[in-house]
């Protein structure tokens, strides 16, 4: 219980500082708070026109005024307007997150799916061939960063076989033909380097499991290969992919921004860094706050759901 | 310790083959697009015909149409019908509401939102303006005063009657715009007439025979009034634009869409054709290109010469060419910041002699694009196939020019070139990084700005160095707010005139063009300017623009259209690189 | 393992020396004023977008500029660049950003990390939160943040106006703190509660003798290892930072920089402006990083990584 008050507080801390720090950002971007107005009203601005725009942004109080409307803004959902095209922050934001969400949780499921039989069966057989050949592909995927795997899909499934559109159409679940063609590519060159790295932890783990003395003993009393494997070694050694994977359902939503701007997808990395070029101050914002809260959300529920799960982990925090 | 050595040498080898691997995968083959040469290619490239002088017209400039790709079917020989739709990819979204006088407009706005609204007048194929939304426009004698007439019978989509107080409404608001403002500078009051409420009075503060000229622009586009008021107070209303044109506005999802429907009671039969409309905003040129090609789009604008290159080889699409009263590409210098050496017209035509632009439009263009003398392109009024300008690199000239300022003014010349984040407006501005730098420039830098960022960088005057693209239309008046000084404002203030132009000749060329009616005289005061420009090498001149618009087979009527006095209609309808879409309809095929 | 040391060994010396060693092609002696060679390498409108010359089988579809079919060990650019001087002199500049980021994410993240694993307390607290809260912003978003709002669109133009190497120094160092500080401390806390130090505690030497003398040494070959990786992490974050065009100011290459740009040309079937560079980054990257396992596998780090 303790531990549960102590991640609380320390979430509640960070919520604070994270929305703090970007409601005033506004006011210490270079060129000050006059450029915020201009990019508003745009050119020809009046004395007045600036001092409503400043007010509207509260960028006339005080710092802590300032955090007080902003959060107030926030919270009752009036997220206002952006400078340039009017639209509303909020329904730009609702449709950039599903799309976000999608190669999120599509990159994990496909990631997951190899990378959890190869790493088993690479350990089991370590050292053999299929081992090596698995850990010096997953290697070689690692290292190969993902705005050069893009444009080679690309190049192959877009300009050479003409089998995927480009740029990519957003199309919803209802309508899984064209849905599938708009996320398969990014999809894929998101999944490359999350299998690699998953497929060497668990891997890891694995033969860290495997040469325990309860496998040895289970192997000495006669339980079968399969059972060995699925039943007893997998569960212990799932730790550190699970928390891997875990961490990334956060750090996924807003870390694709390259193979979002690559396959012109509007989910929530795309829309911040272009919301950065074009200087929508208020945007980014509340794209960063929304992402922020999505990171440390769910890794408040892991770490919970840690300390339910393991008694070890809240006494050994407690300790330190 | 050996078993290690041998495993990560292995790993190493095998690692890297995996990825190169991915890499045989895509580059299998070195498959281009197919260049079927037909009997079809267009010819609309080179310069067309040279300028002739209006007859019967009251201005200058006959402008011969943008040539169109001859399909193997004659075009004329088809009856449009009604019915169908279009998606259409443009160059860029439009990052400001809709509304006349706050949209900053580009070529894609126009294009988009010329559907919705209407302009006052439009140009026909010779280049004049013809009343349109209009019903007559007439001067006084003098040209100090002008009556607007609201055609009768036109209203918006939202049931607000066209009248003069919508056009009053619409010419106030259009005064306190940024741009539309600075047009509109000549105009002192203007009023409804009191003996006929479907008329607009509008009197000069000077004497401006130009001005119709103005009435086919962004100035002129005519907005519901009611909404107009409506949304002064309503941010998310601005973004639904209602004016009197061939569409009706549907819905508009930013950087994605922009939709439009038919509006039945379009005042000017039998146009619109199709059902609906949908604009794409599609950034980069070979995403455009390849949306055509898969078929998610039914037809795109673009200027890149590459895309341009390969349409006029390709069969499947045909291509429409629009340089009509095109847009010059140039560099633009600020030629009076102080402390800078480009206020030295040595420095400055250094920076030309240096440069070597038809080198640019032969690779980087893929050879479409013809070398540019001065800012008005062949039909534009005050064209001259040799204006005086350096065309060709003379590297040792340049190196003079810089060896004497340097002569009189020791130390360090720097310069700062600014461009965009695009590449091939980088890889221009590396080569003339080299071309300045060899000709004696000691540093030059390169400054790439964000697109958000580069209008009003421009706007601002935080530049030396500048690539632009500006200067379509017909008569030189259309230039008046780039050039004139009154536009001029000290950096770190907004103003049109860019390169913040001081210069009391070219003012005084300007100013008598606008008062003038004589098309002789304006064809002389014109070609004045050019070799102006010339001397002063106020700008580095680099090619008039084209723009392609390939289409899918079955889409006709592109730049074919007739006024409503019977007129053919010019093909750039008043604003470069855009056409109507209303004449456009689908079938035949 | 030495073909990767070799290969680094390569790349290093290469970006040191780009000015003067013969096999790199540059040329400046072309400017009569030495000063003005800023790019080091010219670019030729005969030699624009020319495949490599071992590779038979590319053509440009147009021999543009007339120039020879095929040139260079990884052909030319759209500017007539070489790209393998290009290359050359890219790994200096990718290098130094990575180098200097790492290398500044080092300092803090150890200074941090042994204050917060070493005294606990408040101060642990505090490091923890603040920690926390850097992690929270999407990493590469804060990058972009700071490395775009460093500019001043409302500065008036001189020739310094431009992107200077700091921000995005910075920017990539404040990515690699948090971790490297999570690394220290659960170092640091291991290491505090080792007999030798308690016993260098006992005797009563001050802590700061003893963090730098006891603890420190300790942690330093995992710091290594970790180190190596993030700095094949952090070449990697610059290349995406430049593929979103926040590298720095033109023409000076990195092979982030030059792989975007090359890009686009992929789409017309032109390969090798984005793909050499690639290879090469990819290389050293693999490189580094199997260095970084070498060490790691060395020095058991896995379990300090609590």
């Amino acid at each position: 219980m303790r531990y549960f008050v102590n991640r609380l507080i320390q979430l509640l801390i960070v919520i604070f500082a994270v929305t703090f720090l970007t409601s005033i950002a506004l006011r210490f971007l270079p060129g000050g708070s006059d450029v915020v107005v201009a990019l508003k009203t745009g050119p020809g601005t009046t004395p007045e026109q600036a001092k409503a725009v400043k007010h509207e942004l509260g960028l006339d109080r005080s710092l802590i005024g300032q955090y007080i409307q902003w959060m107030k803004d926030f919270l009752t959902g009036n997220w206002g307007y952006t400078f340039q095209t009017n639209q509303s922050i909020k329904s730009a934001i609702a449709a950039a997150l599903p799309i976000s969400i999608y190669i999120m949780i599509y990159a994990q499921i496909l990631s997951l799916l190899f990378a959890v039989p190869v790493a088993i069966w690479s350990a089991y057989r370590q050292g053999g061939k299929f081992d090596r050949i698995g850990t010096t592909t997953a290697f070689g995927l690692l290292s190969a960063p993902n705005y050069i795997v893009a444009p080679v899909l690309m190049a192959a499934f877009c300009v050479q076989r003409k089998w995927i559109p480009y740029p990519s159409v957003y199309a919803g679940i209802d309508d899984p033909v064209a849905h599938f063609k708009a996320f398969v590519l990014p999809v894929v060159t998101v999944a490359i380097p999350l299998y690699a790295g998953y497929m060497r932890l668990l891997r890891a783990d694995m033969i860290a499991t495997l040469q325990s003395d309860f496998i040895t003993t289970a192997r000495a009393s006669g339980v079968g290969t399969r059972s060995i494997l699925f039943k007893h070694a997998l569960r212990p050694s799932l730790f550190s992919i699970v928390t891997s994977a875990a961490v990334n359902i956060g750090a996924l939503v807003g870390g694709v921004v390259i193979v979002e701007q690559f396959f012109l997808l509007n989910g929530m990395g795309r829309l911040t860094v272009e919301s950065i070029f074009r200087r929508e101050y208020p945007t980014v914002q509340y794209c960063v706050v929304v992402l922020a809260l999505i990171y440390v959300v769910v890794n408040f529920v892991i770490d919970i759901a840690y300390a339910w799960i393991d008694p070890r982990v809240r006494a050994g925090r407690a300790l330190g | 310790m050996v078993h290690i050595r041998q495993r990560s040498s292995r790993r190493l080898i095998a690692a890297a083959l995996v990825s190169l691997g991915l890499v045989a995968v895509a580059c299998g083959g070195s498959d281009k697009n197919s260049s079927s040469v037909t009997a079809g290619t267009t010819a609309g490239t080179t310069a067309a015909a040279p300028e002739t002088t209006a007859a019967a017209t009251a201005t200058t400039a006959a402008a011969p149409t943008g040539t169109e790709a001859a399909a193997p079917t004659t075009e004329a020989a088809l009856k449009p019908v009604a019915g169908g739709s279009i998606v259409m990819g443009i160059e860029a979204d439009t990052s400001s509401p809709w509304r006349p006088s706050e949209m900053l407009c580009a070529i894609s706005c126009h294009q988009v939102i010329r559907n919705i609204y209407d302009t006052l007048a439009m140009p026909n194929d010779k280049g004049v303006p013809t009343p349109y939304l209009a019903e007559s426009i007439t001067p006084n004698a003098d040209f100090t005063q002008w009556t607007i007439k609201a055609r009768a019978g036109v209203t918006f989509h939202d049931g607000t009657p066209f009248d003069g107080a919508a056009i009053a409404d619409n010419l106030t608001r259009a005064k306190t715009g940024a741009l539309t403002g600075n047009v509109l500078r000549p105009v002192d009051t203007i009023t409804v007439d009191p003996a006929d409420p479907m008329s607009v009075i509008l009197k000069m503060n000077t004497p401006w025979a130009a001005f119709p000229y103005s009435l086919m622009g962004q100035a002129a586009y005519m907005a519901s009034p009611t909404w107009l008021a409506a949304s002064d107070n309503d941010d998310a209303l601005k973004s639904q634009p209602v004016g009197t044109g061939p569409f009706i506005y549907e819905s508009y999802v930013p950087n994605e869409s922009f939709k439009m429907k038919k509006n039945p009671n379009y005042w000017n039969k039998p146009y619109p054709y199709l059902d609906s409309l949908e604009f794409r905003p599609i950034p980069d040129a070979l995403n455009r290109r390849d949306a055509l090609k898969s078929g998610t789009i039914d037809l795109l604008h673009t200027t890149n010469g590459e895309t341009i290159a390969e349409m006029r080889d390709t069969k499947e699409f045909p291509m429409v060419e629009i340089n009509n009263q095109a847009e010059t590409g140039y560099t633009l210098l600020h030629v009076t910041q102080d402390g800078s050496p480009l206020q030295d017209a040595r420095v400055r035509c250094a920076l030309a002699y240096a440069s070597d632009e038809q080198s640019i439009i032969d690779t980087i263009s893929a050879g479409v694009g013809q070398l540019a003398s001065g800012p008005f392109a062949p039909d534009q009024a005050g064209y001259l196939a040799d204006s005086g300008y350096p065309l060709k690199q003379d590297m040792g000239k340049a190196q003079d020019l810089i060896a004497q300022y340097k002569a009189e003014h020791p130390g360090p010349l720097k310069l700062s070139l600014a461009t965009t984040q695009d590449e091939t407006n980088l890889t221009i501005a590396q080569f003339q990084k080299q071309w300045f730098e060899e000709a004696g420039i000691d540093e030059v830098t390169i400054d790439q700005i964000d697109q958000g960022n580069y209008i009003l960088t421009a706007v601002l005057g935080n530049f030396q160095v500048f690539q632009w693209r500006n200067h379509g239309g017909w008569d030189l008046d259309q230039q008046y707010i780039w050039w004139h000084s009154s536009s001029s404002l000290p950096v770190g203030q907004l103003a049109l005139n860019f390169g913040r132009i001081k210069d009391p000749d070219l003012d005084k060329l300007l100013d008598q063009n606008r008062a003038s009616n004589d098309p002789a005289e304006k064809k002389t005061i014109a070609e004045d300017v050019n070799k102006l420009f010339a001397k002063q090498c106020y700008n580095i001149w680099g090619a008039y623009t084209i723009w392609g618009i390939p289409h899918k087979a079955d889409v006709q009527g592109i730049g074919d259209f007739t006024l409503p006095d019977g007129t053919k209609g010019a093909d750039g309808a008043g604003i470069a690189g855009t056409f109507p879409m209303m004449s456009v309809w689908r079938g035949g095929q | 393992m030495w073909i990767a040391i070799a290969w680094l060994a390569f790349i290093t010396i290469s970006a040191i020396g780009a000015n003067w060693l013969p096999y790199i092609k540059h040329s400046c002696s072309q400017y009569p004023n030495p000063k003005q060679c800023s790019t080091h390498v010219i670019g030729d409108l005969r030699k624009i977008e020319k495949p490599p010359a071992w590779a038979w089988f590319a053509h440009p579809e147009k021999n543009i500029g007339n120039g020879p079919e095929r040139t260079g060990i990884f052909g030319t650019d759209r500017n007539g660049y070489d790209l393998f001087s290009r290359a050359m002199f890219g790994a200096r500049n990718s290098l130094l950003i990575g180098f200097l980021s790492i290398t500044f994410g080092l300092l803090f993240g150890t200074f941090f990390g042994m204050v917060s694993g070493y005294y606990r307390g408040w101060a642990d607290r505090v490091i923890e939160v603040m920690t926390n809260i850097l992690l929270a912003f999407p990493a590469l978003l804060l990058a972009i943040f700071i490395v775009t709002f460093s500019d001043n669109p409302n500065s008036t133009s001189s020739a310094n106006d431009t992107r200077s190497i700091g921000p995005i120094i910075l920017a990539l160092s404040i990515l690699a703190i948090p971790p490297l500080t999570r690394l220290v401390r659960a170092n640091t806390i291991m290491y505090s509660q080792r007999e030798f130090v308690i016993a260098a505690r006992s005797i009563g030497a001050p802590n700061k003798r003893i963090l730098f003398r006891e603890i420190l040494p300790n942690i330093v070959p995992t710091l290594l290892s970790f180190a190596l990786t993030g700095l094949a992490l952090l070449l990697v974050a610059e290349g995406a930072l430049a593929a979103l065009g926040l590298s720095v100011e033109a023409p000076l290459p990195t092979w982030g920089r030059m792989i975007s740009s090359g890009q686009e040309r992929l789409r017309q079937g032109i390969w090798w402006p984005a793909l050499m560079p690639a290879i090469v980054m990819f290389l050293t990257i693999l490189c580094i990083n199997l260095l970084g396992d070498i060490l790691a596998e060395r020095f058991n780090t896995r379990e300090a990584i609590a």
